[in-house]
């Protein structure tokens, strides 16, 4: 029988060690390859891995969840987004490597859980507009002027640019807006 | 529901006039809707260009849902979580694996000489059953992670693996009087390395240290006594602290410790 991601990842829940080492074994390398391409070590990649991983069974213990990709792939962005923030937060808080309190320490990974919670919300709802849409806001949430998305995609004027990427982002908002998930994180 | 108010888009871009953007950081005063929706616009801003991580404001973490991925991540259970995590991490680490072979290697053979012995001698001998549960690679390395290892600890280590203890918890003193930030596995390895001297009370107190130090480790802390006192021949203050091994299933080395309690009884 086919073992699906779903039966892994409710394997990997349990804490069965036999099931992290297979998810080390084949997610770890890329991880690795993205924090050290990113200004981390090998320290931090681990360290990364292991976050991601307890991120993870802390939700699905909250509540639980299917995925929707693979365990592979998803695991791999939350490592991503872990990261990132990680970077994010280094710019602003000379990080020393003492030793962070437990409830401290619990504090900052509940943080980082309903912030990526918050990422995966609005990147879903992104996905569901029209691929018009979608392209115009990609351009859009990128910075690129007006007049060079009305140059690349042959619209007529600034204004009808303006005026669909307007409509755009107004489905977008009453998508998150209508998900139950966003009232819950919505003070984030 | 309709469309959010599109001066917020004119806003964050920064096309508004002077007397408009005053006009409308009034109303953002009064009006908690707008408020709210301009908040929602400017995360979207953030987490779809990319670049940056949007952090969230720590209200949140009143919530109910908040307090249940705390109190999860405060767990026992998140603690054994993440160190059986890193087990796996250490063991499948690349570089350090001719070392673990190493390590494991002497440990069998060790584990190989002292259950023949066993069967020659019945009576508990508590200098062998020192050995048989010391465990020293079972420690993680203190030097293995990343290229800025500190080198005080990396020479301390070495000294340990030579089983030069004297001049092991020489250089560990040494590492705890400079540093501030201290990984607790020093007090671990200092710990030992005293036990090995027959140094008891020093042994003690770096297992107090670690037990003190409020990390993963800490919960090694007992289990670390009760071999100090297993090495001491104290019976009494070993038989104490293995019962408090077993008031939790949980606990490190409970297995260990209820199978360690049976021989020496």
């Amino acid at each position: 029988m086919q073992i699906t991601d779903n039966d892994q990842l409710k394997q990997l829940v349990t804490g069965d060690k036999k099931v992290i080492q297979d998810l080390y074994i084949k997610g770890f390398p890329k991880i690795r390859s993205f924090v050290l391409n990113n200004k981390g070590n090998e320290a931090d990649a681990e360290d990364v891995f292991q976050k991601a991983l307890v991120q993870l069974i802390a939700r699905y213990r909250t509540k639980e969840f299917v995925i929707e990709s693979t365990l592979e792939g998803y695991f791999y962005t939350v490592c991503k987004n872990l990261w990132r923030r990680e970077l994010n937060k280094q710019k602003r808080i000379v990080t020393n490597d003492a030793i962070i309190e437990r409830a401290k320490e619990a504090e900052d990974m509940t943080m980082a859980t309903l912030e990526q919670e918050k990422w995966e919300l609005f990147q879903e709802k992104l996905e569901q507009l029209s691929d018009n849409c979608k392209q115009l806001l990609q351009l859009f949430f990128q910075k690129i002027p007006y007049k060079d998305i009305v140059d690349k995609l042959g619209y007529n004027s600034d204004n009808v640019v303006r005026q669909r990427i307007f409509n755009c982002k107004s489905q977008l908002t009453k998508l998150i807006k209508k998900d139950s998930r966003y009232n819950q994180i919505k003070e984030l | 529901m309709k469309d959010y108010p599109i001066e917020i888009d004119d806003y964050l871009s920064g096309t508004m006039s002077t007397s408009e953007k005053e006009v409308f950081e009034e109303k953002l005063r009064t009006d908690t809707e707008l408020a709210k929706e301009l908040k929602l616009q400017r995360d979207m801003l953030a987490v779809y260009d990319d670049q940056e991580w949007l952090e969230g404001d720590k209200e949140i973490l009143k919530t109910d849902k908040a307090t249940q991925l705390k109190s999860f991540y405060e767990s026992d259970e998140a603690a054994s979580l993440k160190s059986t995590i890193n087990e796996v991490i250490s063991e499948n680490r690349s570089n350090s694996q001719n070392k673990t072979f190493w390590f494991i290697g002497v440990a069998a053979s060790i584990a190989v000489l002292i259950s023949v012995s066993l069967f020659v001698f019945k009576d508990t001998n508590y200098d062998e059953l020192y050995a048989s549960y010391v465990h020293i690679d079972e420690i993680p390395s203190l030097v293995t992670r990343g290229e800025d290892a500190n080198k005080i600890l990396e020479k301390a280590q070495l000294l340990f693996e030579d089983k030069k203890y004297q001049k092991a918890t020489e250089s560990f003193a040494a590492y705890h009087k400079k540093e501030t930030a201290i990984d607790p596995l020093s007090y671990i390895y200092n710990g030992i390395a005293y036990t090995e001297l027959n140094k008891f009370d020093e042994a003690l107190a770096q297992f107090e240290l670690l037990g003190n130090s409020n990390t993963l480790q800490s919960k090694k802390t007992n289990w670390y006594k009760a071999l100090v006192f297993l090495k001491q021949k104290r019976k009494r203050k070993l038989k104490d602290v293995l019962q408090t091994i077993l008031s939790d299933t949980s606990n490190y080395k409970y297995k260990e410790a209820q199978e360690l309690l049976g021989k020496i009884d």
